[in-house]
């Protein structure tokens, strides 16, 4: 039984858009929730990389600032260490904090401007109150910077954040999280703002400081080729729910879900021979308002094997195939062996 | 934040500063504001100008209401100019009896086409001694104009003005020249003795002032009877003249440009205590108000609207006819209704910053709300706020003039709304003395200019770009 | 078959307070009809300065140093303003500009500001100009009634969508797109994409497509112009940069060692240590050869021209020239 360092049980939160006073007599009291996140339920091994995938309005950066208790949940349950983190007074949540930290995906916007390297860094431990001499504050400093291979780390910590690169910033950014020995990082997007070939640099980089000091890493973003080479596990987020959950290699070369066969689809590859090929997606539209979820399977307005019970059937939970794959389509099998076959005797897919 | 810091971003924003020309040309009146400020001990004519801008013995020896001095140069007719005169010869002598006799001489080099209003000699001593003052003028001719015995003398300033004192020898010297027919003419007082001693001798001249021109000595001797118990030092001659000074006189005969440069300081006092104040106090509201949102911020702005919509001018008109205040008084209650010029943009501002990235990730990291509001936000917004400060020192100068041109102001000091009220009350516009109301307005309007300046260039510069960098 | 675009020793400098930055320094290339040429490279590269010069709006402080932009066959860059907004920007030429969806202004409904746009390189007819923006809505797949609509009520493919109406209405020849899909999720991308390609063989337009992802560049140009600090350094087919054999120059072959793949499992991905070149003053010899794990003394002194190595392909490089 795997140690499980994070739990998610049935996770929701749900919004209330803000009304004038005037749409609130109108209105007669009928409002609508966005429902950001609709009853999540996951668990994050010690030392794993976790990935969340999702488009935007899927509720992966939501479920991020849930993790992050940046915002309190509607209801459902976190458990953290062993410790039932759902709601927390501001003692605990201080030691929270201390436990768990955020990479944003600005590498611009997430550091004050006028603050130097040396400052961001040391807030952490000024926040937290860490006794510490001013040396051993820049001992601290120091060896942050040197995890994630910013050196000589005295000439960074003298410069402004305006100073740096992108791929630089986001090493700071790193090493922010990284100076109170936290157990859990959530990085949201880390690299979707850095060059390509920077990229790289960073994700490797991060992986690195995890093997070293065993960390776990939630890992949010919509970019499904990085989430291979980075994640250990993924989870598909559609819409404020998980439909598909799983090692990232059985997803990726089994996807069971028709969400995340469309993800990949989508997926642009760098070979050649595809200029001239209109890609059959196997989706149709775009992604309804979190205010407004379809009945029946949420996916169903989009999904191109969507038949009438996939409207009117209560929602799919997820179900097992194989040893930890898990999959929200009450017709995955057919869908598989429908595809495998067209595939073979090559015509169209469904296309839109 | 260290020195070199500090350094940096001055440098960067000078850098930009310097590209806009009137931000320079405002800081170069300050500057030229602040090196008059500091230098005012050397700059001031008269340099109790300060303390003893009430005191009517200070500013005897001067003319009332004189054209400042650089006007003869636009008359045909030249005034004699008001100056003192301090570098006399000094001559000892011992007479019989162990009597010492000091004669002190000073030369007067008079050019004026009319005739000065008086001379004055003031010298001090130590004990029973008789004074003598004579003028010797250019035709020869010596007048014994005064005589006087002071007793008991411990230091103080003795004075001799010829206008009183040597009345009787300028008719007698007149009468030498004129006769009785002539002079049975004049009216008791019409005639000064200036206006005889100045004259050319001749018959004619009660009626008409020829002016001798050349070098006059004005002789003082004073006669130590008993040298070893009595001294005499620091004698001086003060000519009054028609025109006087840089900026002439009032007619309280004060000397206006002393007064301007003493107020200068008072100026830049008051704009600088009320609006660094109160734009501190604003920027903070701003910040709080819209960091803390929600009711907070509802009761905040409330309030903010209530003080923003009460008209400062007949709050302080009232509160300086009730208290009398002094002119920290007067800032205090500037300062409570100056805040909220600068509240509205900055919690704009501040509403913007919150949502910035870094602004969550302090959150995430675990910081407080003060930490987040002084260690963020504020620093952030402090350079707004220098231009803030920098458009409100006008209205806090022009508020302090006018509550004193109404009479209500800081009676210890000078300040140019004062002089404006002197002024107004001295019917000046009436008296066509130009030289009274047109410096003073003329500062006022400046100083603003200056501020408003630098404002709008370091509003220009210093307005947080808050997306980029 | 003649050239649509004709780019020749184009020059332009960006003349900051610090120096002159050599943003486009002695390009050259030539675009088809009816072909996507992709420019690709990181930030800072050069690349949408390219696209905004082509278009003949540098962005100050840019300005044109040498070189000819034959539109048609007709140099424009010493064209008169009035002219070039008349006859090429717009109706030869136009641009989907980068992040243009989000640059669309809040308080005017999309109607408004296609319209806005319209007038600006066109005389029209109310009437005519309603009805020909209704028609390239159709186009793209928006219902007509979008043009009342404003920019936050629509999703980020709808907008974009719109921007790309906007580019095409006036039947422009060439279109340059710069990062049309950055800011996009991933199937929204895949649609836009499939539009792009659709409407292209509708119009018979010529695109020239601007982004960093190698990925993306490779399902959707022809041929590739790989920039690096401002100059190309290499040119070639879709076959010859993504086949088999692999591209010709260091900085493209790790470039595509650096982008990720779905289906390919890679225990590291590599990546290119170092930054790009500050502009104001490059290094002497290949301005690649810092960061190049195959340089060699002559790539340290002598700047390696844009050379064929083969047919139609083109690499500045000096493992590939003798000589």
């Amino acid at each position: 039984m795997a140690d499980i360092i994070l739990s998610i049980k049935n996770l929701k939160k749900y919004f209330e858009p803000h009304q004038s006073f005037a749409q609130s007599i109108v209105g007669g009291g009928q409002k609508k929730l966005i429902k950001a996140v609709d009853d999540i339920s996951f668990d994050i091994r010690r030392g794993e990389i976790f990935g969340l995938i999702g488009e935007s309005g899927s509720g992966k950066t939501t479920t991020g600032k849930l993790v992050m208790k940046l915002i309190e949940p509607t209801s459902g349950q976190m458990v953290f260490n062993g410790e039932d983190v759902t709601r927390l007074d501001k003692e605990k949540l201080k030691q929270y904090r201390r436990k768990v930290q955020m990479i944003f995906q600005d590498p611009y916007a997430s550091m004050n401007p006028r603050f130097k390297i040396k400052d961001v860094l040391e807030e952490p431990l000024i926040i937290h109150k860490v006794k510490a001499t001013i040396e051993e504050r820049t001992k601290m400093i120091v060896k942050a910077l040197e995890e994630v291979k910013l050196t000589p780390a005295e000439e960074y910590m003298g410069r402004w954040p305006h100073m740096l690169s992108g791929g630089q910033r986001q090493r700071v950014a790193t090493a922010r999280t990284l100076i109170l020995n936290p157990l859990m990082l959530v990085a949201d997007e880390p690299v979707s703002m850095i060059d390509l070939s920077t990229r790289a640099e960073i994700l490797y980089m991060m992986k690195e400081v995890q093997k070293e000091l065993g960390l776990t890493y939630l890992y949010i973003t919509h970019d499904l080729s990085t989430a291979r080479y980075f994640t250990d596990r993924i989870a598909v987020m559609y819409l404020g729910r998980i439909v598909e959950i799983g090692r990232a290699d059985d997803i990726i070369d089994n996807p069971l879900h028709p969400y995340t066969q469309a993800l990949i689809e989508a997926v642009p590859e760098p070979e050649s021979g595809k200029v001239n090929i209109i890609k059959e997606l196997p989706i149709y539209g775009e992604i309804p308002s979190p205010a407004n979820i379809p009945r029946g399977c949420r996916f169903h307005t989009r999904c191109p094997y969507a038949t009438d019970a996939c409207k009117t059937e209560p929602e799919p939970a997820l179900m097992l195939d194989g040893e930890e794959h898990y999959h929200a389509c009450s017709r995955a099998y057919e869908i598989k062996a429908d595809r495998s076959a067209r595939q073979k005797t090559g015509s169209d897919p469904n296309s839109p | 934040m260290t020195f070199g810091d500090i350094k940096y971003r001055l440098n960067e924003f000078w850098s930009e500063f310097r590209k806009e020309k009137s931000g320079l040309i405002g800081l170069g009146i300050l500057i030229i504001a602040l090196l008059i400020v500091i230098f005012e001990p050397l700059i001031l004519p008269w340099k109790d100008a300060n303390t003893k801008w009430r005191s009517i013995d200070y500013w005897q020896d001067n003319s009332a209401n004189a054209p400042p001095a650089w006007t003869n140069a636009f008359t045909k007719l030249k005034a004699p100019v008001t100056m003192r005169i301090e570098n006399a010869k000094k001559e000892e002598s011992e007479l019989d009896n162990g009597v010492k006799l000091i004669t002190y001489t000073f030369d007067y080099h008079y050019t004026a086409d009319k005739a000065p209003l008086d001379v004055i000699l003031h010298i001090t001593g130590h004990g029973d001694i008789p004074f003598q003052v004579a003028l010797e003028r250019p035709d020869g001719e010596t007048i014994d104009l005064a005589q006087r015995f002071e007793q008991g003398l411990s230091g103080q300033d003795i004075r001799f003005s010829i206008d009183n004192d040597g009345r009787e020898a300028a008719f007698s010297f007149i009468k030498k020249y004129e006769s009785e027919a002539a002079l049975e003419q004049l009216t008791g007082n019409s005639l000064r003795t200036a206006d005889i001693m100045f004259n050319i001798a001749q018959p004619g001249m009660a009626k008409e002032f020829k002016p001798l021109k050349g070098t006059y000595k004005v002789i003082a001797k004073a006669m130590l009877v008993d040298p070893v118990n009595s001294s005499v030092e620091e004698p001086y001659i003060v000519v009054t003249g028609s025109v006087s000074g840089l900026l002439g006189t009032d007619d309280s005969k004060r000397d206006l440009f002393s007064g301007l440069v003493a107020g200068l300081k008072w100026a830049l006092l008051i704009g600088f205590l009320t609006s660094a104040i109160s734009v501190l106090i604003g920027v903070l509201y701003g910040i709080i108000s819209a960091y803390f949102g929600g009711a907070v911020d509802s009761v905040m702005q409330f309030v903010y609207q209530i003080v923003n919509s009460m008209p400062v001018l007949p709050v302080l008109i009232v509160i300086s006819a009730i208290f009398k205040p002094n002119i920290y008084m007067l800032i205090l209650v500037m300062v409570l209704f100056f805040w909220t010029g600068s509240v509205m943009t900055v919690r704009s501002m501040a509403l913007q910053i919150k949502e910035e990235t870094y602004i969550e990730a302090a959150k995430a990291l675990g910081a407080k709300k003060s930490r987040i509001i002084f260690k963020h936000m504020v620093p952030i917004l402090i350079p707004y706020s220098f231009a803030s400060m920098a458009l409100s020192v006008p209205s806090a100068i022009v508020y302090e003039s006018s509550v004193s041109l109404l009479g209500l102001g800081d009676a210890t000091i000078v300040t140019w709304g004062q002089i404006l009220h002197d002024a107004m009350q001295g019917a000046a516009i009436l008296k066509g003395i130009w030289w009274w109301i047109l410096p003073p307005g003329l500062l006022i309007a400046i100083m603003g200019m200056t501020f408003a300046f630098l404002g709008f260039s370091m509003d220009k510069i210093l307005h947080p770009k808050l997306k980029t960098r | 078959m003649k050239s649509l675009l004709k780019v020749e020793n184009l020059q332009m400098h960006y003349f900051t307070s610090k120096g002159a930055v050599r943003a486009i320094d002695n390009i050259s290339f030539e675009l088809m009809p009816g072909e996507t040429i992709g420019l690709v490279g990181e930030s800072g590269c050069g690349k949408t300065s390219l696209g905004t010069a082509i278009l003949r709006m540098p962005t100050p402080p840019g300005r044109y140093v040498g070189g000819k932009i034959f539109v048609d066959g007709v140099d424009v860059i010493p064209m008169p303003e009035k002219e070039v907004r008349k006859n090429i920007r717009w109706q030869k030429i136009s641009m989907v500009f980068q992040g243009a969806m989000n640059c669309l202004t809040p308080v005017y409904t999309i109607g408004h500001q296609m319209m806005e746009t319209l007038n600006e390189h066109a005389d029209m007819s109310r009437a005519d100009a309603d009805s020909l923006i209704k028609e390239y809505l159709g186009y793209v797949g928006l219902p007509p009634e979008i043009m009342g609509r404003y920019p936050h009520e629509l999703s980020g493919g709808m907008k974009q969508r719109a921007v790309i109406a906007t580019a095409l209405f006036l039947k422009p020849e060439i279109v340059i797109l710069d990062e049309p899909t950055t800011a996009l999720d991933v199937i929204v991308q895949a649609q836009i994409i499939n539009l792009l390609k659709k409407l292209k063989k509708q119009f018979n337009l010529s695109f020239m497509f601007i982004t960093h992802d190698l990925a993306l560049e490779a399902e959707v140009s022809d041929r590739i112009c790989v920039m690096y600090a401002g100059k190309i350094v290499e040119f070639g087919t879709n076959e010859q940069i993504y086949g088999k054999q692999g591209p010709a120059h260091p900085y493209t072959e790790r470039l595509l060692a650096a982008t990720p793949r779905l289906f390919k499992k890679v225990d590291k991905l590599h990546f290119i240590p170092g930054t790009p070149p500050d502009l104001i003053a490059p290094p002497k010899g290949c301005r690649f050869s810092p960061r190049c794990n195959k340089a060699f003394g002559r790539c340290f002194e002598e700047e390696p021209s844009l050379v064929e190595i083969e047919p139609g392909h083109m690499a500045a490089c000096w493992l590939h020239q003798r000589g």
